[in-house]
C-alpha cells in the first residue's frame, strides 16, 4: 500500500574488496562532512549487510577478498541494488592484468550502476545513488509481483 | 485498578498509547536526526524519515540465518521490548491530557517495563549466534547493571519528595498531582542532582553518544541487530522510538509536569513542545560528544549518576 | 569538550553549509580533471595518448576500411591521471570539467568517445596520408609561408622527392 514511499529510505552498505582506500575516503565524505550530506536523500550507512538496500562496492576484487565478497553479497536481502564505485570494480582499472585480481565485479554478481572515477568525486557518488534509487523502485515492484 | 473498558482499550491502542505513540515517537527520532544534522552544519533528513524507514523495512525480505542458536527466541525477542514499551506508555500520565491508569503503585511497574527493551536486545542478540551480537550483548549487560541502580535511586527520591514528608508516593498520577499543586521538581534545588542523574540514565538507555557502545557501527557493526532484517528489525526500530517517547514522558512526569492551560489541546501541544526541546538537548549532546570505552562508561555510570542521585536522596530525607 | 559545544552551537545558529547538488547547482574547480574530451580537428593520430595511458582507456587504431584513424575512449577504466592531455602535442585530448560519471550497467561497454580523423590525399600522387595540423606547424615554423603549406600537402614520399629535386 505504502511501498512507493519505501524508496525514500535507502540504507547504504559499503564493501571494500581490497581497494586503495581512495574511494572509501570519498564515500566517507559524502555522508560524514556537512558539504555533501547524503542523509538528505534519506540514506544512512548501516553496519550490518542484512540492513542494506544499496550496496556500494569499492576495490578490484582481490584473491584474498573474493570469498568474503561472495559470502557478504549472499547475506544482503532482496530487493537490493549493487553499485560499483570507482574504476577498479568496474573494469579492474590500472590493476586490470594483475595476477592477484579476480575481478571485475560483474563476474560475481549482477551490477546495476557503475560510477567511474579514480577516485570518484562525491557529487558523482550522489549521482550514482540517485540513479540506484530509480532502479531500486523497479526492483521493489518486481519483488512484490513475484 | 485497571478494568477492561472501551476507554482503556482506546488509550492502549490509539491515544496516547498505540498508534499515536508510535507515530509521535518516530517523528521525535527523526527530529533528533535533523537536530544532530543541524548541529553538525548539515541539512539532515526530512521530518518523516523514520516513518519511511519502517515502511521500507516492511517491503524487504526477512532473512533468518541458518546458524541461529535459538530460532524461536530469535523471532519473538523483538516483541518483548515492543509490548513493554506499549504498556509503559499506557500507564504513564500525560499531565492535563491523560490521567494514566491510576493504579496505586505503578511506579514500581515502571522499573520492570523500562528494563524490557534492553532485555529484548539481550535475548535477540544472544540468540542470533553472531560474534558481534555476543560482544554487544555483553556490553549492554554491563551498562544495564550500572545505569539501573541510579534510576532506581532517582525513582525513590521522586517518590519520597512527592510524598510531601509523610511516606512515599508510588502512584504516577499522585506524583503529577503533587507537582501541579506544589510546583515542579525541576525548580526545586534539592532535586537538581536527581534530574542530572536521570538525564545521564536517559542517555545511557537510549545509547546516544557518549554511551554509544553496544550498537556502535564503528566497532560492533550494529551489535545485537546484526542478524535482524525486515519486519523484526522494524519492530526494534519502533521499540527504540517508543523508548525515546517513554523516557521523555517519564522525565516530564518526574520533573516537569506543569500544565499550560485547561484545554486538552493546549496541554497536548505543550507536551509535544517540551518533548521536542528535550530531543534537541539530547541531539546537542549526541553531536558534540565522543564515545566512551565500555570500562570508562561503567566507571562513569557507577560513580557520577549514583552520587548525584544519592545527594538528592539525602537532601530529601534529612532537610 | 567545551570547544565541541561551541562549534555545535555556532553550526546550529548559522545555516547549513551543504551543497545543494543533486537538487541544484554545484561548483567545479577550474583545474578539475574530469571526463576526457577530444577535438578531432587538432588530432594528428600520433598514438602518444594510447602509449602513455596507464590504464589502457584510450585506443587509437587505423579504421577498418582504411579511411582514417579512429580514436575511442572507454570511461570505465580511465583513472583521470591527465597523462594524455599532458603529452598530447596539439592539445587535442584534454580533461574537461564534466564529472557526471555515473552510468547504468547497460552502458558499461559503450565508449564515451568514438571519433577519429580521416586521411587526406597527397596533392601529387593521390596517396592517403595523415593530414597536417595548424597547431603543429605553428610549433615547427616561425612563419608559415606558402612553400611550407605546399610541402605539407604532400605525402612523405613525394616530399622527399621534391626536396631531392631542389637540391
Amino acid at each position: 500500500m505504502f511501498s512507493k514511499y519505501a524508496t525514500k529510505s535507502p540504507w547504504l552498505y559499503r564493501i571494500n574488496t581490497g581497494s586503495c582506500n581512495g574511494c572509501d575516503v570519498e564515500l566517507a565524505t559524502t555522508a560524514l562532512i556537512p558539504r555533501f550530506d547524503v542523509e538528505r536523500l534519506g540514506c544512512k550507512y548501516t553496519g550490518s549487510p542484512k540492513h542494506a538496500d544499496i550496496v556500494l562496492v569499492t576495490g578490484p576484487v582481490t584473491v584474498r577478498s573474493e570469498n568474503y565478497l561472495i559470502r557478504m553479497l549472499n547475506e544482503i536481502p532482496d530487493p537490493r541494488v549493487i553499485v560499483a564505485i570507482g574504476i577498479c570494480p568496474i573494469s579492474g582499472g590500472i590493476y586490470r592484468d594483475s595476477y592477484s585480481i579476480r575481478g571485475p565485479l560483474d563476474k560475481h554478481v549482477e551490477v546495476d550502476v557503475n560510477v567511474s572515477g579514480c577516485p570518484v568525486r562525491p557529487q558523482s557518488i550522489l549521482d550514482g545513488v540517485a540513479q540506484a534509487i530509480g532502479i531500486w523502485k523497479d526492483k521493489i515492484k518486481q519483488f512484490h509481483e513475484a | 485498578m485497571i478494568t477492561l473498558s472501551a476507554s482503556s482499550v482506546f488509550a492502549y491502542l490509539l491515544f496516547p498509547g498505540g498508534l499515536f505513540a508510535v507515530l509521535f515517537g518516530l517523528l521525535l527520532l527523526s527530529m533528533g536526526r535533523i537536530a544532530v544534522a543541524r548541529f553538525q552544519g548539515r541539512v539532515g533528513p526530512p521530518i518523516y524519515q523514520n516513518i519511511f524507514d519502517i515502511i521500507k523495512l516492511r517491503v524487504k525480505e526477512v532473512l533468518i540465518p541458518e546458524d541461529v542458536t535459538n530460532k524461536l527466541m530469535f523471532c519473538i525477542a523483538p516483541v518483548f521490548g515492543f509490548v513493554g514499551m506499549m504498556t509503559a506508555i499506557f500507564i504513564l500520565p500525560v499531565s492535563g491530557v491523560y490521567g494514566g491508569t491510576g493504579a496505586s503503585s505503578d511506579l514500581i511497574v515502571l522499573i520492570y517495563l523500562l528494563a524490557l527493551p534492553a532485555v529484548s536486545h539481550i535475548l535477540g542478540g544472544s540468540a542470533s549466534g553472531s560474534t558481534y551480537a555476543a560482544i554487544s550483548v555483553s556490553r549492554e549487560v554491563i551498562l544495564m547493571f550500572a545505569y539501573e541502580i541510579s534510576f532506581i535511586i532517582v525513582l525513590f527520591t521522586v517518590a519520597l519528595a512527592a510524598g510531601g514528608g509523610d511516606g512515599a508516593q508510588f502512584s504516577l498520577k499522585g506524583i503529577v498531582d503533587y507537582q501541579i499543586t506544589h510546583g515542579s521538581f525541576i525548580s526545586d534545588i534539592k532535586m537538581i542532582p536527581a534530574f542530572l542523574a536521570f538525564v545521564i540514565f536517559m542517555l545511557a538507555t537510549l545509547e546516544v553518544p557518549p554511551f554509544h557502545i553496544a550498537e556502535n557501527d564503528g566497532d560492533v557493526m550494529k551489535g545485537y541487530l546484526m542478524e535482524y532484517s525486515g519486519m523484526p528489525l522494524a519492530l526494534f526500530e519502533i521499540t527504540h522510538a517508543l523508548k525515546l517517547l517513554v523516557l521523555i514522558t517519564v522525565l516530564q512526569v518526574f520533573f516537569m509536569p506543569g500544565i499550560a492551560g485547561a484545554s486538552i489541546i493546549v496541554n497536548l501541544l505543550w507536551f509535544i513542545g517540551k518533548s521536542a526541546a528535550v530531543v534537541a538537548c539530547i541531539a546537542f549532546i549526541h553531536a558534540s560528544m565522543p564515545s566512551f570505552r565500555v570500562d570508562q562508561a561503567f566507571k562513569f555510570l557507577m560513580i557520577v549518576p549514583i552520587l548525584l542521585s544519592l545527594m538528592s536522596l539525602g537532601m530529601i530525607l534529612f532537610f | 569538550m567545551a570547544g565541541f559545544f561551541k562549534i555545535a552551537i555556532r553550526n546550529f545558529l548559522n545555516s547549513p553549509t551543504t551543497d545543494p547538488y543533486p537538487f541544484g547547482e554545484t561548483f567545479t574547480p577550474e583545474n578539475y580533471r574530469g571526463i576526457i574530451d577530444y577535438t578531432p580537428e587538432l588530432c594528428i593520430g600520433c598514438n602518444t595518448c594510447e602509449y602513455v595511458c596507464p590504464s589502457g582507456a584510450i585506443r587509437v587504431r587505423e579504421k577498418e576500411d582504411g579511411s582514417g584513424i579512429s580514436f575511442s575512449f572507454w570511461l570505465n577504466t580511465c583513472s583521470h591521471c591527465g597523462n594524455c592531455g599532458y603529452y598530447c602535442p596539439t592539445d587535442a585530448v584534454f580533461n574537461s570539467n564534466d564529472f557526471h560519471t555515473a552510468r547504468h550497467q547497460s552502458e558499461k561497454f559503450i565508449p564515451t568517445i568514438d571519433d577519429g580523423i580521416s586521411y587526406v590525399q597527397c596533392s601529387n600522387c593521390k596517396q592517403k596520408m595523415k593530414r597536417p595540423v595548424e597547431a603543429l606547424l605553428a610549433r615547427a615554423y616561425e612563419e608559415i609561408t606558402e612553400e611550407v603549406r605546399h610541402q605539407t600537402s604532400l605525402c612523405p614520399e613525394c616530399r622527399r622527392m621534391k626536396r631531392f629535386e631542389r637540391m
